[in-house]
């Protein structure tokens, strides 16, 4: 109770410093608010400015998320010089839809280009990304883009439940013609697969020379090319093909940084919830037929493993779940490589689930520097999560940076595509030792794939010297009034009738 | 977002963050300075009149000519007992692991 | 200056301060050494929560830091013991938990966010290092040799009788019930000596504590009347004694009832009317002390005796007609199996079933005692000599712990402390006596002894007088000291094996070592759990024998039918006809109590012992004592009387559902015919059993626990057997039952 009291006390007495950095957090949480997305009216439609001349969709199922490409050669047809191209995607598609990048194909100087949804009304089933060129487009002239972007929770399994040792089967939905808000001239549509086994596909008329689509070539199925096409056109298709493989979906990833100074360290944290999104078990789960084939048929759809390379450097691994400590793991370390190799507590299904911790060390020299004005860089991966043949997928992701106590004036830059992240801002966070609590900045980003894997973050701060002594200093304060109050103890007679010498 | 950190970062690329203590000794330091610590609240705990008969304490009063319970006491024993338990304290706190 | 400072330095070591200064260290060195012993599990594998008790404990206490103490208080959980749920709140003792979640408020204040789990875990070992300071204060009330004091600490530190309960991870209510004991105790001896209400009332509130916290608090509710009225008897009532027992006995009463649990239980049950008789016993011998100073002697006698004698006729009667009427309940089954060891294994299987309800073998005593054992009636003779009241004290605790330690393995606990401090006395008598390095002059001593002995002579009284204890050489006193010091390193190398070997195992894990010696973990249980909680629903119901009740709700987090608070025999009987009855009987049991899944532990491809197959007898006892007609013992031995799981095994045996879970499955693991059980070194039939009404719907990776999943009524309206049978491709099953009654024709 008294050193309560006396840490009180204390705080107000610090507290000039704390006022300091409170206010410069507030600047800069607002300034980090990128959020400048333009509410339009209900009945917009986007004007027909443009024309595809060309466009090549590819469309990759080799993971178990869909990554698509859409290289395409726009035209202005308008008369006046043109910025703003959409790409429109069903509301669905929108909210499973993530990782949106745009570059120039001719130009890779031109950098990424401001790709972000549109907001103009809820109910729409059709909603619209805006692409904004750096460079407004002359009336007539062209400029390939390539629009990249990924789609989560994109597959279903057909059947829904197999047996344990069969093979399993998904399916995937898409439009034959690339869905675009201006007439096509000419397009074709690549579907990569895992594997050539490929038992359905929608079939369609030919064109040209072609007398049936699609073609196979390999692992491939190319659909096209076809010719000009109005704007919203759409010929629905569906695949089904062989994925032997554990369809991994993380639907929230916590990540956590935590700087500390006085330690030299940096600690990683990660708390996955991860979901095996493939097929059910329609005859529930038989360890005899699993230990079977754990020697003759190793390749399964259930998810045995998962490899994590960390960064070198990293120590103290740890993997523990909600009832302590997972003894399958097993972690490597030298001087070229941190792998942490983890199995789950036991192999998952479909519509299994498996939540789980990891989290290790670092030295500090390794992601932190010093600024020459005297403040403080570092400079972490975004995202660190396991390298899998098949891939994984992240829902949603709470990335923490916790910096020291006392930490101000905080700026941070990712190369994660800014449409990706949702949210980010300054928050406190209280633990050992902690009076104010930590400055930690907390950045929340959705539908994200392991293709981000090593983004970087970059966060910028200021420690003065006095918030860093103020765990030392709050605990001479406690001390000093424990050995005040003792002495005044020690030194008062508590007798009614004390002797005097 | 301000992409002209990657530019900051790369300029500080000669001055990475080193602790004033590193990992591997941290243990020692916070052992020692807990030691000295607790040893002085010891002394000064001895020093109270309700213990003052030790034998060991006369013979740091003597050696350090320290007065008995007295409130000098207080900075000279208990300010350097606190010093050093603050220190003591936060570095243990990263040996063990909790890297505050 | 020097010269100073060396006689300073040579007079250190002498004085008051420093030897108390010596003492701190030293004390504090032993409650060090008392933690870290118990440390060996959190090394060897993590901090977890160990085996049953502790983990309903873990789950209570997350309950009460997540909902606050009012909320823990009005407790009814409904995810135990379905469908009839438990009134937690009422029926556990709070002091474990809630002293877990002040510490943990605590530590939050203090800035330092320490996880529940590693308190909960930490919790034990860091109370005995209390113990250990507990017992010093108690064995300095007994002897002024200070070093017994610590000679105590010292082996209540380390005893295993006391780590055995008190291990890292083993978060039960022993934890700080034996802290609280030993601390009440010394409460009570300190008011006794000084006849201090203080201490008295400060008796009373640590009793209170100890009430809260266990349930062998009767121990202390029936061990201070018994000292009470054994000083009585002896003719030692006095004032002093008045005080201090109506203090602690007034208030610690009132305290006692603020536990819900306990409630009325101290005015209305048979363990609680010692105290109050004496009690009462003690107003009257107050009263008779005054009478006497009021009217002669002669008169006095008679008054005496036809008073006592009116009033103990009057009291015994009370009792008699008010047990028999029902206010005041007649001993619980826990208390007579303590009289009669043979009485539970009886009447109530149940308690019998308990390993640590049995009564305990020889060999224990010395395996948690080691030489302790040797020392205790030493010390307990050495306190026969000085015979001051808190030497009877001793004398009486030293009984009466014996007794109840020979009953039941696990009332070991409570004799552990007397041990300690009684074989303290007797080792620093010796010590005191062997290392003195001062020997007494022969002739002094002559002289001495001549001038007592004829005063010895005049007093006519033998024992009065004490012979010069002194030894003369100083071979004898190195071989005495250097044998003894080789005693208490062996007792401090046993203390540590058995600590390690015995008593470190968190038994949710289990370790084994591979053939190169590294550890292998085996976390079946864990991984079990751990799918339990993740893939079915958060409401599905799983029935298990009552052992892993707690260890499901604290890890799985599901509902079970019933757990290790064995409150309801009738459910638990249950349970144990589902298990041991045909599949056509207890699949309409498993129904009407809506069980989703069963989970069978099962050690025959490990070699586990701990399994339910070797349990299963128990099951069926407990069955049989509601249901003697559907459920026999003796079906499940062979004519010969042997428990077998092999082809020879009965046919009750055969068709239990326990037997069928159990090796389901099991021999397609094997080449066929060769299917093995390594824990009970049986070859088991080539055709595995079927199961019709239960789908296997899970399997460790070690095979120790097997879960099965209760199957829904059939689509089509067929019993299951007809509709597994179908499933398998056993279309011909009409035709066999025809066959059936013909086959009787042609006999």
């Amino acid at each position: 109770m008294k050193t309560t009291a006396v840490f009180s006390a204390f705080v107000s007495l610090l507290s000039f410093a704390s006022a300091a950095g409170a206010s410069s957090k507030k600047s800069s949480a607002s300034s980090d608010s990128s959020s400048t997305s333009t509410t339009l009216p209900a009945t917009f439609k986007p004007p027909q400015v443009f024309k595809n001349a060309n466009l090549v969709h590819v469309i990759s199922l080799e993971k178990n998320y869909v990554k698509e490409n859409i290289n395409v050669l726009v035209e202005n047809i308008d008369k006046a010089p043109q910025d703003e191209y959409f790409v429109p995607f069903t509301a669905d598609q929108m909210s499973r839809l993530g990782g949106v990048e745009v570059k120039d194909r001719k130009d890779a100087s031109a950098g990424p280009f401001v790709a972000e949804p549109v907001e103009f009304d809820q109910e729409s089933d059709i909603q619209y990304l805006r692409i904004r060129l750096p460079k407004p487009l002359a009336p007539g002239a062209q400029q390939t883009l390539g629009i990249s972007y990924y789609l989560l929770k994109a597959y279903k399994p057909l059947p829904a439940s197999i047996k344990q040792e069969e093979q399993q089967y998904l399916t995937f939905s898409f439009s034959a013609y690339c869905s675009s808000a201006y007439t096509t001239t000419k397009q074709k549509t690549e579907v990569k697969f895992p594997s050539g086994n490929i038992p359905d596909y929608t079939k369609l008329p030919g064109s040209g020379d072609v007398s049936e689509f699609p073609q196979k070539q390999g692992s491939k199925l190319i659909y096209g090319p076809f010719d000009e096409k109005p704007a919203g056109a759409a010929q629905p298709v569906s695949v089904r093909f062989e994925f032997t493989k554990p369809v991994t979906h993380v639907s929230r990833l916590e990540r956590d940084i935590e700087v500390s100074h006085w330690g030299g360290n940096v600690a990683f944290e990660e708390r996955y919830t991860l979901y095996h999104r493939g097929a059910n078990l329609s005859s529930l789960f038989n360890r005899v037929k699993w230990q079977q084939a754990q020697y003759y048929h190793p390749t399964t759809f259930a998810l045995k493993e998962l490899k994590f390379p960390l960064r070198v450097g990293s120590v103290d691994a740890y993997y523990t779940d909600v009832i302590g400590n997972v003894s399958t793991s097993h972690f490597r370390t030298n001087k070229r490589e941190a792998l942490l190799e983890i199995k789950p507590r036991y192999p998952v299904f479909g519509g299994w689930k498996f939540p789980f911790t990891i989290g290790w060390n670092s030295d500090a020299k390794n992601f932190l520097r010093k600024t020459a004005t005297g403040g403080f860089v570092l400079n972490v991966p975004f995202l660190e999560g396991p390298r899998q043949p098949e891939g994984v997928e992240y829902e949603q992701v709470q990335l923490r940076v916790i910096l020291p106590e006392g930490a101000e004036n905080v700026r941070y830059h990712t190369s994660i595509p800014p449409s990706s992240i949702t949210e980010a801002g300054i928050e406190i966070h209280k633990t050992f030792l902690d009076t104010l609590g930590r400055t930690a900045l907390v950045i929340r980003a959705r539908n994200l794939v392991d293709d981000f894997r090593d983004r970087d973050l970059v966060v910028a701060y200021d420690y003065p010297l006095l918030a860093s002594l103020r765990k030392p200093l709050v605990v001479f304060a406690s001390a000093v009034a424990v050995f005040v109050v003792a002495w005044i103890v020690g030194n008062v007679e508590l007798k009614f009738d004390s002797p005097k010498k | 977002m301000d992409s002209s950190l990657h530019e900051v970062w790369q300029a500080a690329a000669g001055s990475p963050f080193v602790p004033t203590v590193g990992k591997g000794s941290q243990f020692l330091v916070a052992f020692v300075l807990l030691l000295i610590g607790f040893s002085l609240s010891g002394a000064f705990a001895l020093s109270m009149p309700y213990l003052c008969h030790s034998n060991v304490i006369q013979l740091v009063l003597l050696t350090m000519r320290f007065p008995d319970r007295s409130l000098v006491n207080l900075p000279i024993l208990a300010v350097p007992a606190s010093l050093a338990l603050a220190v003591g304290v936060v570095y243990m706190f990263c040996a063990v692991g909790v890297y505050v | 200056m020097s010269a100073d400072l060396l006689q300073v330095l040579a007079s250190a070591g002498k004085g008051k301060g420093t030897r108390s200064l010596l003492r701190v260290i030293i004390l504090a060195l032993i409650a060090g050494a008392a933690v870290s012993s118990r440390l060996f599990s959190v090394i060897r594998f993590e901090s977890i929560i160990h085996e049953f008790d502790p983990w309903f404990n873990f789950r209570a206490t997350k309950y009460l830091v997540a909902n606050g103490f009012y909320k823990f208080w009005d407790w009814f959980d409904d995810r135990t013991w379905h469908p009839l749920g438990r009134v937690t709140g009422g029926t556990l003792y709070p002091g474990l938990m809630v002293t877990s979640g002040v510490i943990y408020h605590a530590l939050r204040a203090l800035t330092i966010p320490v996880d529940i789990r590693n308190i909960c875990v930490l919790l034990a070992p860091g109370f005995s290092g209390l113990t250990a300071i507990a017992a010093y204060l108690l064995t300095n009330e007994m002897t002024p040799s200070s070093s017994a004091g610590l000679l105590a600490a010292l082996f209540v530190g380390i005893a295993p009788g006391y780590i055995s309960r008190s291990v890292a991870g083993s978060y039960d209510n022993e934890a700080i019930a034996i802290f609280l004991l030993v601390f009440t105790f010394y409460l009570w001896i300190k008011a006794l000596k000084q006849g201090s209400m203080l201490w008295g009332a400060l008796c009373a509130l640590f009793y209170g504590y100890m009430v809260a916290s266990w349930g062998g608090y009767a121990f202390i509710t029936c061990l201070l009347p018994l000292h009470a009225f054994v000083l009585i008897c002896m003719g030692r009532y006095s004032t002093r004694l008045y005080v201090a027992y109506t203090t602690w006995y007034a208030l610690g009463t009132l305290a006692s009832m603020q536990i819900p649990f306990v409630g009325f239980l101290p005015v209305k049950t048979s363990e609680h009317m010692p105290a109050l008789g004496i009690f009462g016993f003690l107003q009257l011998l107050a009263f008779l002390d005054y009478v006497r100073s009021a009217i002669p002697s002669r008169q006095f006698q008679t008054f005496l005796w036809l008073f006592a004698g009116a009033t103990f006729g009057l009291g015994l009667l009370g009792l008699v007609i008010a047990t028999s009427a029902g206010f005041i309940a007649p001993w619980s089954g826990r208390f007579y199996s303590l009289w009669d060891t043979g009485y539970a294994k009886i009447h109530i299987p149940i308690i019998a079933s308990v390993s640590e309800h049995q009564p305990t073998a020889w060999p224990a005593f010395f395996f948690d005692l080691n030489m302790l054992i040797w020392l205790f009636p030493v010390g307990v003779y050495l306190c026969f000599q000085e015979l001051a009241d808190e030497h009877v004290f001793i004398v009486v605790y030293a009984l009466f712990g014996s007794y109840f330690a020979g009953v039941m393995v696990r009332l070991m606990l409570t004799l552990t402390p007397v041990v300690c401090v009684a074989a303290a006395i007797a080792v620093s008598t010796l010590l005191d006596a062997y290392l003195n390095a001062k020997s007494p002059n022969p002739e002094e001593v002559q002289a001495l002894e001549s001038s007592e002995g004829k005063r010895a002579v005049k007093s006519g009284l033998r024992s009065t007088s004490k012979p010069v204890v002194g030894v003369y050489g100083l071979w004898g006193k190195g071989m005495v000291v250097g044998a003894m010091v080789v005693y208490l390193l062996v007792f401090v190398l046993h203390c540590t094996w058995v600590t390690s070997n015995a008593y470190s195992s968190p038994s949710v894990v289990l370790a084994s070592r591979l053939p190169d010696g590294s550890q292998h973990i085996i976390d079946d249980y864990r991984e079990a759990y751990q799918w339990l909680r993740q893939n079915t629903r958060e409401d599905a119901k799983i029935m298990s024998w009552w052992d892993y009740g707690y260890q499901i709700g604290g890890m799985a987090d599901r509902p079970t039918l019933v757990d290790n608070n064995t409150w309801n025999n009738t459910h638990i009987a249950t349970v144990g006809k589902a298990m041991s009855s045909r599949e056509e009987v207890s699949y309409p049991i498993m129904r009407q109590h809506e069980v989703d899944y069963v989970l069978v532990v099962f050690g025959g491809l490990l070699g586990y012992s701990g399994d339910d197959i070797n349990k299963f007898l128990w099951m069926v006892r407990i069955a049989e004592g509601i249901w003697p007609d559907e459920v026999s013992e003796r079906a499940f031995f062979t004519p010969r009387g042997e428990y077998r799981v092999d082809a020879e095994a009965t046919e009750t045996m055969k068709n239990s559902l326990m037997y069928k879970m159990s090796y389901y499955n099991y021999n397609n693991l094997f080449p066929p015919g060769q299917a093995v059980d390594r824990m009970r070194g049986a070859r088991l039939p080539e055709v595995g059993p079927t199961l019709n009404t239960l789908e296997e719907a899970f399997t460790s990776e070690n095979w120790i626990i097997r879960i099965y999943k209760v199957k829904d009524l059939d689509n089509l309206g067929r019993d299951h057997a007809s509709a597994a049978a179908f499933d398998r491709g056993h279309k011909k099953k009409k035709a066999t039952k025809k066959r059936g009654p013909r086959l009787l024709r042609v006999e």
